[in-house]
């Protein structure tokens, strides 16, 4: 079976209501969804109950689960209007949705065993870098680059444009491509 | 320094092949390994509870049933009082000449642990929560209709553009015309107006008006605008359908409420108090009802003080 087959029939079992499939399903998501609502939320209680909700949704809608087109797309969508509510009832912000909720956003410490690609000099830089770009660019390009989700998702999942997305992330590579010229500069 | 010329990076490459390396280098960052059990355990949690509520759907058509049937007792009650009270108006009309008769006011207090469902004279609806009291007239005279209350109480008022509904409150009153809105006032001190549909003009007895919006909340102090907030209206509507929405609220929270709804006052071990709870509470007639479901959701114990209105709650 390929993997995408696999994941069908899983989805299938869930949606006949199989925990034990639910179970597998949950293993392989919580990891991904969780440290993408920590890049909000910041605390792992908070976290917790944002993807343990995230799953419930999920088995709430268990009955149209093979319907859905794009299901990462979908469970980031999930997260992120979660994370949005949670904010916003921690400060009792008006009920609209938008990306300027998100005041705080941070990527975790990115490192790669991967010396031939970026020294760990380099590395470091380039985190550095992305922690100093504005939230929502450096949301953006989070999911553009490293979630690896497409221009247009994540236009739909944000409510931002097309050209909005696309702005964002040829700024945050920008800004990276300046910084490791830099830095290599110096270094000869 | 370089390991593998071919791909590590330098400054002269040009832009593009940059960029290729950068997403080289992010394909190659691992994520984070996390510790995920708690959230299956977590989930499993909401899972539960959520087949637990849906079971209570039933439970809840049958006391909506019952309030329904309140209400049509309580209409029929209202006729019998309004005819009742204007035929006897009727003859002393006829002694004083031909003055209208005023109408009589009808006084209602809900029992503890019970709502109440009144329909008016002109269409509006009105749900009382426990413990409130509502006063109103038999009929609607004159170019207002003006109702007293205490407690907490849901109004649908009837649409009449010609004739405003003024619900009076203890330090304010609000002014509509035909809308859905929740007044909350068992203390003074702490009363509220929750606006869910339409338009409502708000005036305290200190003098400061509002006109509130859909999903506005004013909270009242004595006679003074203490706060105004967004809410989702239905945390505090709730209680009309016959339960206690908990979504994210602590015991302290809902405590609180059961003591103004019971009448009691119940004392709770601070280690309880932050307590999150989720899902909603019936409010059953008895509050001993309630003691048990929220025995079944938290590990806690409740004693009955000797004077039977204090209860504590400690850890189990």
């Amino acid at each position: 079976m390929t993997g995408s087959e696999e994941s069908e029939n899983m989805l299938y079992r869930i949606s006949r209501g199989d925990e034990r499939a639910f179970d597998i399903f949950m293993s392989q998501w919580s990891s991904r969804l969780y440290n993408y609502a920590m890049t909000m939320l910041q605390s792992r209680e908070s976290v917790e109950e944002v993807v343990s909700d995230v799953f419930l949704e999920v088995w709430k809608s268990r009955g149209n689960l093979l319907k859905i087109e794009y299901l990462g797309q979908w469970l980031r969508t999930i997260t992120y209007y979660k994370v949005v509510t949670r904010l916003r009832s921690e400060t009792r912000r008006p009920k609209f949705v938008s990306l300027g909720d998100i005041e705080e956003f941070t990527i975790y410490p990115m490192e790669s065993n991967d010396e031939s690609i970026l020294s760990h000099r380099q590395q470091e830089a380039v985190n550095e870098e992305l922690e100093s770009l504005p939230p929502k660019c450096k949301h953006v390009f989070f999911l553009a680059k490293i979630e690896r989700m497409p221009y247009r998702q994540i236009a739909t999942m944000l409510n931002i444009s097309l050209s909005t997305v696309n702005y964002h992330v040829a700024y945050a590579m920008e800004r990276l491509r300046n910084k490791l010229k830099n830095i290599t500069e110096n270094e000869h | 320094m370089n390991i593998n010329d071919d791909l590590h990076y330098d400054s002269n490459r040009p832009d593009g092949e940059c960029d290729e390396l950068l997403d080289h280098y992010f394909d190659s960052v691992e994520q984070p390994m996390v510790d995920t059990e708690g959230i299956a355990i977590l989930t499993r949690i909401k899972m539960l509870r959520e087949r637990i509520r849906s079971r209570r759907a039933w439970a809840w058509r049958v006391s909506i049933g019952a309030v329904a049937a309140c209400a049509v007792v309580l209409l029929a009650l209202n006729l019998f009082l309004g005819s009742t009270g204007v035929s006897s108006e009727a003859g002393e009309g006829m002694l004083a000449g031909n003055e209208i008769p005023e109408s009589t006011y009808n006084e209602v207090t809900v029992p503890t642990g019970q709502r109440m469902t009144l329909m008016l004279a002109d269409g509006t609806q009105l749900i009382a929560n426990s413990r409130s009291q509502v006063r109103y007239p038999s009929r609607f005279d004159g170019d207002v209709r003006h109702v007293w209350v205490k407690g907490e109480v849901y109004f649908d008022v009837a649409k009449d553009g010609a004739r405003p509904f003024i619900v009076s409150a203890d330090g304010f009153d609000v002014r509509v015309l035909g809308t859905k809105f929740c007044v909350s006032s068992y203390s003074p001190a702490e009363a509220s107006v929750t606006l869910v549909q339409g338009s409502v003009a708000l005036t305290t007895d200190t003098d400061e008006r509002i006109r509130m919006r859909p999903n506005q909340r004013v909270n009242i102090s004595d006679g003074t605008i203490d706060e105004i907030s967004i809410v989702d209206t239905s945390l505090f509507t709730s209680w009309t359908r016959g339960g206690l929405l908990l979504e994210n609220q602590t015991l302290g929270n809902i405590v609180d409420k059961l003591n103004t709804y019971y009448g009691i006052s119940i004392e709770v071990d601070p280690r309880l108090t932050g307590r999150k709870l989720y899902g909603s509470l019936d409010l059953k007639s008895d509050i001993n009802g309630v003691f048990t479901v929220l025995c079944s959701i938290i590990p806690m114990k409740v004693e009955a003080m000797p004077d039977s209105v204090t209860y504590r709650i400690s850890p189990r």
